[in-house]
C-alpha cells in the first residue's frame, strides 16, 4: 500500500475503533473513545480551513 | 474505474435529497433529550424520588387513553423519573400509529411539560419513516443502501486521486471548482468510517421491524404454548416485573412488551432489561413471564440480529457516551453536510470545468 494511502486507512481504524470503544461505557472507555475519534475532527478542521483559503483566493 | 465512477455518481446523485433531510433532521435528534427538557417535555420526573408502583403508571395512563391498549412502558435512559408508555389507539393498524403517554413516574401523573410527546417525536417519525407510516423505512432503505454504494465506490475512486493530488491537501492555485473538488474528496475520505457505520446501521434500523417480526414469528412464538390461556384476568404489572428482576437483579427494566405488541406474545408480557455495563448496557436481556401468573416461562438469548438491532440504535444516534459523543457526532454530522453539498456543487458546475482540473476528473 502507498504511504499516501496509509494515513487515510489509519484514521478509519481508528474511527471505528473509537465507535465500538464507546459502547463499553463511561469513564476511562469513553476517553479513549474520544481521543480515537479525534483525529478525524482534527483533520476535518485542517481541510475546512486550506478549503475556504484556496475559494477566498 | 469507469464503472466505480458511473455508480459513485448515480447512487449519490439518488440518494443525495433523502441523506440531507435525514443529516437536517437527525441533527437535532442527538440532542433530543436536553431539547425535550429545554422544551419542559417530560421534566417533572424525579429520578431520586421514590416510585410509584407501576400500577398506578398504568392506570394514569388509561386516564389519558381510555380507548387504547397499552403495548409499551418504557423507561427512556434520557427521561429520568418520567415512563413513557407507547398506547395503540382504537383501530390502530401498526405499531407506527402508536401514541406515547408521559407518566411521572414517581406520582403517577402527567408531568410538568404535559403527558404528551414533545416537537421532537415529529423530527422521530420524519427521520425514521419520512412521515409515510409502515411504508417510511421501507422507503427509507432504498437511499441507505446507495448511501453504502457511494460510499464504497468513493472509496475505490479516492485511491487513485490520492496518490496524485496527495492526502488532505487543498491545491491552490487553480479553479474555484478544484477547491470544491479537494475538499469533498478529502472530507470524504476522512469520515469514510463513520459515515459508512452510521450508513449500515441506518440500513440496518430500516429493517427493525421486520426483524422484530422475524424474531417473534420464529422464536418468541415458541413460547406461547406454555403460557396460561387468557382468563380475562392479568396479573399486576408491579409483579411481572419483580419476576423479571428476581431472574437478573444486576439488571435494570428498559421497557416492558404487552401481549398483542410487537415484541411480546398473546400469552406472555417480555419484560427487557438492561445490563449493569459494558455491552450489556445495549443488547438487552428478555424475560417472557406468563400474563396470568406471573410466571416465567423463558428468559433467550436474543439471537445475534436482535443483538445487532439494539447496537444499531446507539451507533446510528450517537447518544451512548455522553456529551462528548454527541458534540462529536453533531460534528461530523455536519461534516457530511459538508460532502453532500459540495457534491452537488460539483454535479452542478461539470460544465464549468477550469483548465487545470484534468487531475480529478471525478468527486470520490
Amino acid at each position: 500500500m502507498k504511504s499516501v494511502l496509509l494515513f487515510p486507512v489509519l484514521v478509519a481504524v481508528a474511527t471505528l475503533a473509537g465507535l465500538v470503544l464507546a459502547l463499553f461505557g463511561a469513564g476511562g472507555w469513553d476517553l479513549l473513545a474520544c481521543a480515537l475519534l479525534s483525529p478525524a475532527l482534527i483533520l476535518v478542521g485542517l481541510l475546512l480551513a486550506r478549503a475556504v483559503g484556496a475559494l477566498r483566493a | 474505474m469507469r464503472f466505480w465512477v458511473w455508480a459513485h455518481k448515480w447512487s449519490s446523485l439518488i440518494c443525495t435529497a433523502f441523506l440531507l433531510v435525514l443529516c437536517v433532521t437527525g441533527l437535532p435528534l442527538i440532542f433530543r433529550g436536553e431539547i425535550d427538557h429545554a422544551l419542559g417535555y417530560g421534566t417533572g420526573g424525579q429520578a431520586a424520588a421514590r416510585p410509584a408502583p407501576l400500577s398506578a403508571i398504568e392506570a394514569a395512563a388509561r386516564v389519558a387513553r381510555p380507548l387504547g391498549k397499552i403495548h409499551f412502558l418504557v423507561w427512556e435512559p434520557d427521561k429520568p423519573g418520567v415512563i413513557t408508555l407507547s398506547i395503540a389507539p382504537p383501530g390502530g393498524k401498526s405499531f407506527f400509529d402508536n401514541e406515547n403517554v408521559l407518566i411521572d413516574a414517581a406520582t403517577a401523573s402527567p408531568p410538568s411539560g404535559g403527558d404528551r410527546a414533545s416537537p421532537t417525536q415529529w423530527l422521530v417519525d420524519l427521520h425514521g419513516t419520512l412521515l409515510l407510516g409502515p411504508m417510511g423505512p421501507l422507503v427509507l432503505g432504498v437511499p441507505a443502501v446507495l448511501f453504502i454504494v457511494a460510499l464504497v465506490s468513493g472509496a475505490v475512486i479516492y485511491g487513485p486521486f490520492a496518490r496524485k493530488a496527495g492526502f488532505a491537501k487543498v491545491r491552490g492555485g487553480r479553479t474555484t471548482r478544484t477547491a470544491w473538488l479537494d475538499l469533498h474528496n478529502m472530507l470524504g475520505a476522512v469520515i469514510l468510517a463513520w459515515m459508512l457505520v452510521v450508513g449500515a446501521t441506518g440500513l440496518i434500523n430500516t429493517w427493525g421491524a421486520s426483524i422484530i417480526r422475524f424474531w417473534q414469528m420464529s422464536e418468541l412464538s415458541t413460547y406461547a404454548a406454555q403460557g396460561t390461556p387468557p382468563t380475562g384476568r392479568t396479573a399486576p404489572i408491579d409483579t411481572i416485573v419483580d419476576a423479571a428482576r428476581a431472574r437478573y437483579p444486576d439488571f435494570q427494566p428498559y421497557f416492558v412488551a404487552y401481549p398483542g405488541s410487537l415484541m411480546a406474545g398473546e400469552r406472555f408480557h417480555a419484560v427487557y432489561l438492561r445490563g449493569p455495563d459494558g455491552l450489556k448496557e445495549h443488547i438487552f436481556q428478555p424475560v417472557l413471564i406468563d400474563s396470568v401468573t406471573a410466571r416465567v416461562i423463558g428468559a433467550p438469548r436474543p439471537p445475534w440480529y436482535i443483538s445487532a438491532l439494539a447496537l444499531s440504535q446507539p451507533l446510528h444516534f450517537g447518544d451512548y457516551g455522553g456529551l462528548t459523543l454527541k458534540v462529536i457526532w453533531a460534528l461530523l454530522d455536519l461534516t457530511t453536510i459538508a460532502v453532500l453539498v459540495s457534491g452537488l456543487i460539483l454535479t452542478v458546475s461539470k460544465g464549468r470545468k477550469g483548465p487545470h482540473d484534468s487531475l480529478a476528473e471525478v468527486a470520490a
